[in-house]
């Protein structure tokens, strides 16, 4: 090899940049990345927060006007709820239509019918965070889809005809819409809802909650409009409703309303106890397009189980007479108690709920030590109270209290401890 | 010397000789294809238990589906969905313990080997030999995925009725578009396994011991699996690499949704780019002494 | 000439082809601030055949691995083929083949396929001569027959054949070799050496570390010792021979005999010092002569390597006057004759230590 560079300079010699700085610059690299992402996750929600749009102001009764005029027919969507009632050992159902005393029904369906069950789903629904994808156009065709792990369940309502669809089982329930009209008690796109199938699927959606959360609004409550925000890339008033009773476990409810068509894009209820929201439901993305015919169509996929929604509602309403009368707490049936008297005392936020006893409540202390395991099961899960009542068990959860006597009358409501002892004190 | 003035010139067609070379070399090794094996094994197994299962006529789960693997129940009617399930039952642990293996032994192995410093002394150059091991293992990511979705094709194929696809909304699709699904699927895993690859890579930058490496890149992998399992941790669980992978099941949705897709993507990208810099940065300035 | 490296090299600057290999104040610290190379000052001529002798532990694989770029120095700087490393080690690398610390092999590929890989591994390699080079490279180590056998059935010295197989895939301008015999048989030994002559004889030139001293000796022009991570000396063999020892230059008289203490007295009436006498052997020093250093010394031309036991023409006349003396005084001779100082000596002179000591 020739000497192709005879005179690098000896200067070279001690020019080459300190090995340690080397090592320094490069390890800046990740690191530079990291925070960068860390700096883009901590700001953009920040950003995104801070950029109240800037709209006419309205009243809170104007708002509220526009809720309830709002004609939207027409929208497609994500919604994502997130629950945190604080139950891990409870059933779920109890905090799915429970805010407000004055919950949605759910009614009694088959649980032991398909898996396909709406109610399985309900109960999903009332714990951690969830995705729906939402689409409705006018009162007779909505479409509902849980998006879950590897799975999905769907609901689709196209005029007579109401499918649910769970990809889990591979189970189809087929019901007719006309059945159910007639029980349909609810407003707006839910009318002609049937028996056996999911009214509260679409009542987790942002509007469905908000309008719940309206109806409960009267002198008990103070409704006012706390600024601006945006949702889902829309821009939204904020209405916040605050119980003014102070037995009420409810902190407050805030809702976003869309600030052109009056849609509530996002719905947040706090519990008083402060912490994170108990349920916080919102569009992620919406579209106020007229969504796709397809959407709406369903047709069983060969090889998939289908099941008559309608006979297995009509048996599960036999079963389960107790379903109509527990209207406004469903989550009680799962105290199989059966309906002595199904009583709503108070009004408002803090109305609670009372069933009579069938005389056989819970294992009382006494017992308790003699049933052992049970008794301390119960400890676990339920504070051992007392009262001119005479004693019973609080069983809590960050939004729903209910009392259970020894002699099993239960009194259940958004309502803290003493409220409820306060009502079965009254009611002795 | 007469050769030298060419010598100095580089020639960007040849430099993917070493990838070449690193890829035949890999796929060439006993314990690659032992990895591959089992891999295919895992769709044989769960085809001919399913089929033993619902032999008597029963339909697979039944009411039991719950909590088993994602569309186990379906394949009875489709074979294709034996793909499915065998992704979903394979990308939680035995795909990226594989792609730990080779990840981690990528370079420490090299330096057990002794072999390492052969290569950089050819020069293969540390950046370029790095690149090529990351290449490597994505490949391996691909091929990996790819066994497991053609054995699983073939076995459900055998086995059980092909036909049209029955999307996770209750739509049906072709078997066209089914297989099409599938093979985005199978594409959506192997870049969901892009970032464990990463972190393999950079640890295997760590050490000279080629089994250390492949042993803590599996045993981070686990740690991190059952991290991603805990309730309490939810606020640190989006950034943890294993937790959208299951997202590849929303490409099943009609119409498809997109978000979580895109999360996992993104989430892997970032490990990419993270740990991929980190390996870099520690290869290219690190001591050589084995 | 011996060339205290020390001596600013920057002064008499030559050109940067002159020196194959250059290193100024080179030194490596490892992790706890322990000196494995302390202040190397290293010149390797080009076309030498450069041994580079030190005991195990002495800082000769650091020293080779910061020339190769695999370690980076803590302080000084290194330049290979004029250029600076590790800075330039893509242009460099390719022109030089190495052995470092024995060979390493990808157990489950054939000879030649682990040839195949490192040359791939080089980007300058054309893969279209591919196959012809790797064919030539393995004939030329001997390997032909066995080219075709996975890697881990070799034995050390297959594998250390084929080791310098890789570094001579393409012709290069340095060959760096580490303990190039190690493991070899005495006949692969003879093999590996003719093959270095044969290289350095095209203009090759040869950085041979060692620590075998014969090895150095017998193939070497040229030579540096280390120990402790410190260069002791470097020069041309012949040169640290003569001139380190000074007065030993000549060696030592060793004369073995039954009648040893005759013998002693003979030798002493000679003018032989230093006398010893070990069971049957008599050693001693041959009286100061003329200064056997000499440039021309022929021991130092590649062709004829330095041995123990040759004849020195400059004292063969008198050497054979006091075997004459010794055979009239009626003293036994069995053998008789002077053992060349061995760079052994001139190590354990340098570093008042054995060789073997780990340092």
């Amino acid at each position: 090899m020739p000497r192709n560079e005879p005179t690098e300079g000896t200067d070279e010699w001690g020019g080459e940049r300190s090995p340690k700085r080397r090592k320094a610059v490069r390890y800046g690299v990740p690191v530079a990345v990291v925070g960068v992402t860390a700096a883009t996750i901590g700001l953009v929600p920040a950003f995104a927060g801070v950029g109240s749009p800037d709209l006419p102001k309205i009243s809170a009764q104007d708002l509220v006007a526009k809720i309830a005029t709002s004609d939207v027919q027409q929208l497609s969507g994500t919604v994502r709820i997130s629950t945190d009632l604080g139950l891990p050992g409870l059933p779920g159902g109890v905090g799915a239509g429970a805010f407000g005393g004055d919950g949605p029904s759910g009614g009694a369906q088959g649980e032991d019918g398909a898996s396909a069950s709406p109610q399985n789903k309900l109960m999903e629904l009332a714990s951690g965070a969830h995705t729906l994808r939402v689409a409705a156009d006018g009162p007779d065709k909505q479409r509902v889809s849980i998006v879950d792990k590897a799975a999905e369940y769907s609901f689709i309502h196209n005029g007579a005809e109401v499918w649910a669809y769970d990809s889990g089982s591979n189970t189809a329930v087929h019901s007719k819409a006309a059945d159910g009209a007639k029980r349909g008690s609810h407003h707006g796109p839910h009318q002609g809802r049937p028996e056996g199938l999911p009214k509260d699927l679409k009542n987790a959606t942002p509007q469905d909650l908000a309008k719940e959360a309206l109806k409960a609004a009267g002198d008990t409550t103070s409704v006012t409009v706390d600024g601006t925000a945006r949702v889902a890339g829309r821009d939204a008033y904020q209405l916040v409703i605050k119980p003014k009773q102070s037995g009420s476990t409810i902190g407050a409810i805030r809702i976003s309303v869309d600030a052109e068509n009056g849609v509530p894009l996002k719905f947040t209820l706090t519990p008083k106890s402060g912490g994170a929201a108990a349920i916080d439901a919102g569009f992620t993305n919406v579209d106020f397009a007229k969504p796709d015919a397809d959407t709406f169509s369903f047709t069983p996929p060969k090889g998939a189980k289908v099941v008559d929604g309608d006979k297995e509602g009509a048996k599960a309403q036999k079963d389960f007479e107790a379903g109509k009368g527990f209207k406004g707490h469903k989550g009680m049936k799962d105290f199989k108690q059966g309906p002595d008297g199904f009583n709503v005392i108070g009004k408002g936020w803090t109305s609670i709920a009372t069933i009579k006893g069938s005389g056989q409540g819970l294992p009382s202390g006494k017992e308790q030590d003699a049933a052992g395991d049970a008794g301390k099961f119960l400890d676990s899960v339920g504070d051992k109270v007392t009262g001119s009542f005479g004693s019973g068990r609080v069983f809590s959860t960050r939004l729903v209290n209910a009392l259970v006597t020894d002699d099993g009358t239960i009194y259940a409501g958004a309502v803290d401890k003493q409220s409820l002892i306060a009502a079965a004190n009254a009611a002795k | 010397m007469s050769q030298a003035d060419g010598v100095l010139r580089r020639r960007p067609l040849w430099s993917l000789g070493l990838l070449r070379s690193e890829i035949g070399m890999t796929f060439r090794r006993w314990r690659t294809l032992a990895l591959l094996a089992v891999l295919a094994g895992v769709p044989v197994l769960v085809g001919i238990a399913v089929k033993i299962e619902t032999g008597d006529g029963g339909s697979a789960g039944g009411g039991g589906g719950e909590g088993g693997p994602a569309f186990l129940s379906q394949i009875t009617n489709n074979g294709l969905f034996l793909v499915f399930t065998s992704l979903a039952m394979t990308l939680p642990f035995f795909l990226p313990m594989s792609i730990g293996v080779i990840a981690g032994d990528s370079i420490a192995g090299e330096a057990t080997a002794g072999t390492l410093r052969y290569l950089l002394v050819a020069p293969a150059g540390r950046t370029r030999l790095l690149l090529v091991k990351y290449a490597t293992t994505m490949t391996f990511c691909l091929v990996g995925t790819l066994v497991v979705a053609l054995s699983a094709l073939l076995t459900g194929a055998v086995l059980f009725p092909l036909g049209d696809v029955t999307l996770l909304s209750g739509t049906s699709v072709s078997f066209g578009e089914g297989l099409l699904r599938a093979l985005a699927i199978a594409c959506v895993v192997a870049l969901s396994l892009i970032g464990v690859a990463a972190v393999g890579l950079f640890i295997s930058t760590l050490t000279t011991s080629g089994i250390a490496a492949m042993a803590t890149t599996v045993g981070l992998l686990i740690t991190v699996q059952i991290l991603d399992t805990i309730p309490q941790l939810d606020a640190i669980q989006p950034y943890l690499f294993p937790h959208y992978w299951l997202s590849f099941a929303d490409l099943l949705r009609d119409p498809v949704y997109w978000d979580q897709l895109q999360k996992n993507l993104g989430l892997q990208a970032l490990y990419a780019v993270v740990f991929g810099s980190a390996a870099w940065a520690r290869f290219t300035t690190r001591d050589i002494t084995a | 000439m011996p060339q205290p490296a020390a001596a600013g090299p920057a002064r008499e600057h030559r050109p940067a082809g002159d020196r194959v290999i250059e290193t100024r104040g080179l030194t490596k610290a490892y992790r706890g601030g322990q000196l494995a190379v302390d202040g190397l000052d290293l010149a390797v001529p080009r076309g030498s055949v450069f041994g580079f002798l030190g005991p195990n532990g002495s800082g000769k694989t650091t020293t080779i691995r910061m020339l190769m770029g695999l370690i980076e120095p803590t302080a000084g700087s290194a330049r290979v083929l004029g250029q600076p490393m590790p800075g330039a080690g893509r242009r460099v690398l390719p022109k030089v083949g190495a052995l470092i610390e024995g060979p390493a092999l990808y157990g489950f590929l054939s000879g030649r396929d682990n040839l195949w890989r490192f040359d791939a591994a080089d980007p300058t390699a054309d893969p279209r001569t591919r196959a012809e080079r790797v064919g030539r490279a393995v004939e030329r180590v001997g390997l032909a027959a066995a080219a075709g056998k996975k890697a881990r059935a070799y034995s050390l010295g297959m594998k250390q054949r084929l080791g310098l197989a890789a570094a001579l895939l393409q012709p290069r301008e340095l060959l760096v070799l580490d303990e190039p015999t190690n493991g070899l048989d005495p006949q692969g030994m003879r093999e590996i050496r003719a093959l270095v002559r044969e290289l350095a004889a095209d203009g090759t030139t040869v950085f041979l570390s060692s620590h075998l001293l014969d090895e150095i000796e017998q193939v070497c022009t040229h030579a540096a010792v280390m120990a402790r991570g410190r260069l002791i000396t470097q020069g041309t063999v012949a040169d640290l021979s003569a001139t380190v020892l000074g007065s030993r230059g000549l060696g030592r008289l060793t004369v073995t005999t039954p009648d040893t203490a005759d013998a002693v007295r003979v030798l002493k009436e000679q003018g032989v010092t230093d006398l010893e006498v070990t069971e049957d052997r008599v050693t001693g020093e041959l009286p100061s002569e003329p200064s056997p250093q000499g440039h021309q010394n022929p021991a130092t031309s590649p062709d004829s390597p330095l041995s123990s036991d040759s004849p020195l023409s400059p004292d063969s006349l008198e050497l054979a006057d006091l075997n004459a003396a010794l055979v009239h005084a009626g003293v036994r001779v069995r053998a008789f004759g002077t053992e060349r100082a061995s760079l052994e000596d001139v190590f354990v002179h340098l570093t008042g230590e054995g060789f073997d000591v780990a340092g």
